[in-house]
């Protein structure tokens, strides 16, 4: 089951290793004719972590920094390129669509764009019930009907409102009609892709506070994908900073919020806008750079306000230090 | 000289749709002074950038401004023709959208783009026009002006699209500038960019600004005043520092608390506001917040609370008011 | 269902449906062919296939109107004897017969095979798609030309080669919204379900791409019944002993300087009165559900 000779620790119902995904744009006759290099697109670069169950572990950056890959990978919408996915202690990486089958009852997702997420063209109660009644998770029609009606209560709904079309929901409707789908099949793990940013604030936190209640209810493990510190800071036990691709620091909550090490980590804490405080200095010039040419040395280099010769031209590794990994030659 | 740049009385912008007439701008009210930065806030229809189109007379069928006046520098730009609108646009007042990418010409080099607005708008000649495209983008922060000039949009990132964007906004001098979420499609690290670079170009252009955004965070970073908007209406208005610190309107104080902290204790949960934002086609009788407030009472219900002054520059749309001096509850 | 009805007359759709003149018009005259074809046959002068009934005495009889006209035959006869008001009747069933069969068949073919294209990728889709290009690169009435000129005269060859001309467009409108819709997140959640591609593509994307659908088939039925007209005027359409508007027209026309104008005209006019209806109805709903035009 387990060939990657490391111990699964069975405190944890995910653990990712190595984790490789890329892109390869398309490339054509014309493409070939004119002898154009082909593009790869680096866009997770061998990642590393674990979801403890029960727990919330959020990976965070900004947009093009390969998180939301990384959580489609995991759920195998995308097949990984390299590395190893354990899930519940079995090796997923590899599974055919059949052997998928039963790990798909287990591991759901909750999307980002509430408008794009549901099938217009579906009534509620079918959005809801089609996982069930494909998984079998009830005997008939009539058992789904009732799974149902719970589900939609749980997430806030009337058994009338079952028989509408998305369109009639407003947006963080939307999201918890979304999430009532995830649960249909009783899943232990959910990979949630920033699922309230595309929400009004006062609706996010309707939507976050329901994650949480489930969280406890159901006995969930969250992948929580965000772009938001605050957001973040709320629901997470511990998070992984994504730059580029690479994780740059990861561990404890608290640790990274109370005394980020890596540059970047502070960059982002200090730039994120909170009601409690001026932003002082904008810590960081520039852009993110190009995943088809990665740096050879460390990814951020180019925007780091402490950079050294040796971050050009050798990429440091993740290193424990202080209660958590981070990356970065300064220690 | 008026005494204010821009002075808003009682706009009403509606849409007529199959479903009915919906009342997107409904009676709104607010002044802006030289040279200060208001912002709007308010969820997502709320009105407030109808509010900012309708300030430029950019409203398309099936919409129209339906009432109201908007004064600026003295004169009311509803009586205004659209061949004068289109003077004022650009010269006067220009806006930054949500989106670079849509708001710049893909076809179009930037410093032509730039040019065009330029010759436009001023008399300068053709070697003073490209002196001062290269100093406005020196001046919005993109490295290698000379070079970067006959670049194309997609040529940019979209921090430095957005950044192009503030150049044309900023071309010809205008006295006010609206942006309308000017950084909302940005990343954080770049957002703290651009806002440092709005804030310090308009006070250094010495232009008044209106920043539309649906976060306060951001509004609380660089504006002077803020006024929040809920289902068409300002409910509530005042000093950014003041009303953020102390809020009156219990819309405005549950928005506030929902956002989630960055520093201090973690509550378990978020205080949240419950149920959602009515449909405008179907508005409550009342108090448009009412069936959301957990203040609310009879009165609320039956009948729509005016604006009116709470404390000195605080004014709010509530009959119960939170965080007064006595925080006398039902006190009026 | 009532309740269905109900809705549909109070929605928008229908709404914008009767403010739109053009719409009704080519909506009742759409009706006007479809209840003449259904019932028309019963109600005939004559039966226009049975030789039997001809009276060759009766032969280039003038609208009943013009001098030497009988109110027996309406709108004239031909060289036959035979009424031409009844020849358009049965000519207008055999030409919309020939459009509904053809669209209907082309755009179930063209769905498909851009269903598959568009979801699945890779080289079964440059494969379908190269072929799309290369038939659109002759012009539809050359092929169809082709293709009649081939096998002959005849219904059956006439629907098929109609549908090889008409499926491409089919496929490829249905491609190019596959490619939008399978972008969507709700395509994602129906594989996380663990639905295999043909479930998917049948519950999930087919719906939500039929809209174009509709409009293009809609305006198709018009072109495909052009189309069929200019082939049986060329001589390689229908079988001569059933003739459609477009035969009419050619056997009118035949006559047409001998001063039997009416044989030719009259069915012209059909065709043309019938296309411009179905082309007013098409561009309706094609405005109605274009998006950008909202």
């Amino acid at each position: 089951m387990n060939n990657t000779g490391k111990m699964h620790d069975p405190k944890n119902i995910l653990e990712v290793s190595d984790l490789v995904q890329t892109f390869t744009q398309p490339y054509g006759i014309l493409d070939r004719l004119t002898g154009r290099p082909k593009k790869t697109v680096h866009a997770v670069n061998g990642v590393s972590f674990s979801v403890r169950r029960g727990e919330v572990f959020s990976l965070v950056g900004e947009s093009g920094c390969g998180k939301s890959t990384t959580a489609r990978t995991i759920v195998r919408l995308l097949e990984p390129k390299s590395g190893t996915l354990l899930f519940d202690g079995q090796d997923i990486t590899k599974f055919t669509p059949a052997e998928m089958m039963p790990v798909r009852k287990k591991m759901q997702m909750i999307f980002q764009d509430p408008y794009a997420s549901l099938n217009p063209r579906q009534r509620i109660r079918e959005i809801v019930m089609e996982p069930m009644l494909f998984h079998r998770e009830a005997a008939d029609r009539e058992e789904a009907h009732v799974k149902m009606l719970r589900l939609l209560d749980i997430v806030g709904f009337r058994p009338e409102q079952a028989d509408r079309y998305p369109h009639q929901f407003s947006g963080g409707q939307r999201q918890r009609i979304g999430i009532a789908r995830a649960l249909a099949t009783n899943p232990t793990f959910l990979a949630a892709d920033e699922p309230v940013s595309a929400l009004d604030v006062s609706i996010q936190a309707q939507v976050l506070n329901l994650m949480m209640d489930l969280r406890d209810e159901f006995n969930l493990s969250y992948l929580f994908i965000a772009h938001d510190l605050s957001v973040v800071r709320h629901v997470t036990e511990r998070l992984g900073i994504m730059y580029l691709g690479f994780i740059v620091e990861q561990g404890e909550r608290d640790r990274i919020f109370e005394k980020p090490l890596h540059p970047y980590t502070q960059a982002l804490l200090a730039v994120a806008p909170t009601l409690d405080r001026k932003i002082a200095a904008v810590p960081l010039s520039g852009d993110v750079p190009s995943p088809i040419h990665l740096p050879v040395g460390c990814p951020f280099a180019s925007r780091c306000p402490q950079k050294m010769s040796i971050c050009e031209t050798n990429r440091p590794k993740l290193r424990i230090l202080d209660g958590r990994a981070v990356a970065c030659h300064l220690y | 000289m008026a005494e204010y740049l821009l002075e808003v009385k009682n706009l009403k912008t509606c849409f007529e749709l199959f479903r009915g007439t919906v009342k997107a701008v409904d009676g709104v009210d607010f002044t802006l002074k030289e040279g200060e930065i208001l912002g709007i806030v308010g969820e997502s229809g709320g009105g407030k950038s109808v509010t900012g189109f309708s300030l430029l007379g950019l409203i398309d069928l099936p919409g129209r401004i339906s009432g109201g006046e908007v004064f600026f520098r003295g004169e009311d730009l509803l009586k205004k023709s659209e061949e004068e609108m289109r003077r004022i646009r650009g010269k006067e007042i220009s806006m930054i959208f949500q989106d670079p990418m849509t708001s710049l010409n893909p076809l179009q080099t930037i410093g032509s783009q730039i040019d065009e607005m330029l010759a436009l708008h001023t008399d300068l000649s053709s070697a003073e026009r490209k002196q001062r495209i290269l100093d406005l983008l020196t001046e919005v922060g993109i490295p290698n002006p000379a070079d970067r000039i006959n670049n194309y949009p997609h040529q940019f990132s979209g921090g430095m699209r957005q950044r192009v964007v503030i150049a044309i906004a900023l071309a010809v001098n205008p006295r006010l500038i609206i942006a309308d979420e000017p950084t909302t499609a940005l990343d954080v690290t770049v957002q703290a960019q651009i806002l440092k670079l709005m804030e310090n170009l308009v006070h250094k252009f010495g232009s008044a600004l209106i920043l539309i955004t649906h976060d306060l965070a951001v509004v609380s970073e660089m504006t002077h005043r803020v006024a929040v908007m809920y289902c068409g209406k300002i409910v509530e208005e005042g000093p950014t520092k003041d009303l953020i610190a102390n809020p009156h309107h219990p819309y405005t104080k549950g928005l506030l608390e929902s956002i989630p902290k960055m520093a201090g204790a973690r509550t378990p949960r978020l205080p949240q506001i419950s149920g959602m934002v009515p449909s405008l086609f179907d508005l409550p009788k009342g108090c448009s917040f009412a069936p959301r407030c957990s203040r609310a009472t009879e009165r609320c219900l039956q009948d729509v609370p005016e604006m009116r002054l709470l404390s000195p520059g605080r004014k709010a749309a509530c009959y119960h008011p939170a965080g007064m001096a006595e925080e006398g509850e039902g006190h009026e | 269902m009532k309740n269905r009805l109900g809705n549909f007359f109070r929605s928008e759709l229908f709404h914008n449906f009767l403010r739109n003149p053009g719409a009704v018009i080519g909506l009742v005259i759409v009706i006007f062919f479809l209840v003449m074809v259904l019932i028309g046959p019963f109600f005939t002068p004559q039966n226009p296939y049975d030789i039997g009934g001809l009276d060759l005495m009766d032969a280039y009889k003038p609208p009943m109107w013009m001098d030497g006209g009988e109110r027996a035959f309406p709108l004239g006869t031909d060289e036959q004897g035979r009424d031409l008001l009844s020849a358009m009747v049965y000519g207008s069933r055999i030409s919309m017969g020939i459009g509904l069969i053809v669209v209907l068949l082309s755009c179930v073919i063209g769905t498909f095979l851009g269903l598959v294209a568009g979801y699945f990728g890779g080289r079964l889709d440059s494969l379908l798609m190269r072929l799309v290009d290369v038939q659109l690169s002759f012009p539809a009435m050359l092929v169809a030309l082709f293709i009649m000129a081939a096998f002959g005269r005849g219904f059956g060859k006439l629907v098929f080669a109609l549908t090889i001309v008409g499926w491409v467009l089919y496929a490829r409108t249905v491609r190019s919204s596959v490619l939008v819709e399978k972008k969507k997140e709700y395509i994602d959640a129906a594989k996380l379900i663990g639905l295999s591609p043909f479930p998917v593509i049948f519950r999930h994307v087919l719906p939500n791409i039929l809209t174009p659908l509709i409009v293009i088939a809609t305006i198709q039925v018009g072109t495909v019944i052009l189309t069929e007209a200019t082939l049986s005027y060329l001589g390689v359409g229908v079988p001569v002993t059933k003739p459609s508007l477009g035969l009419l027209v050619k056997n009118g026309y035949d006559v047409l300087f001998s001063g039997l104008w009416w044989s030719s005209v009259f069915p012209g006019m059909f065709i043309m009165l019938l296309v411009f209806g179905i082309n007013l109805l098409g561009d309706f709903l094609r405005d109605e559900f274009n998006p950008r035009l909202k």
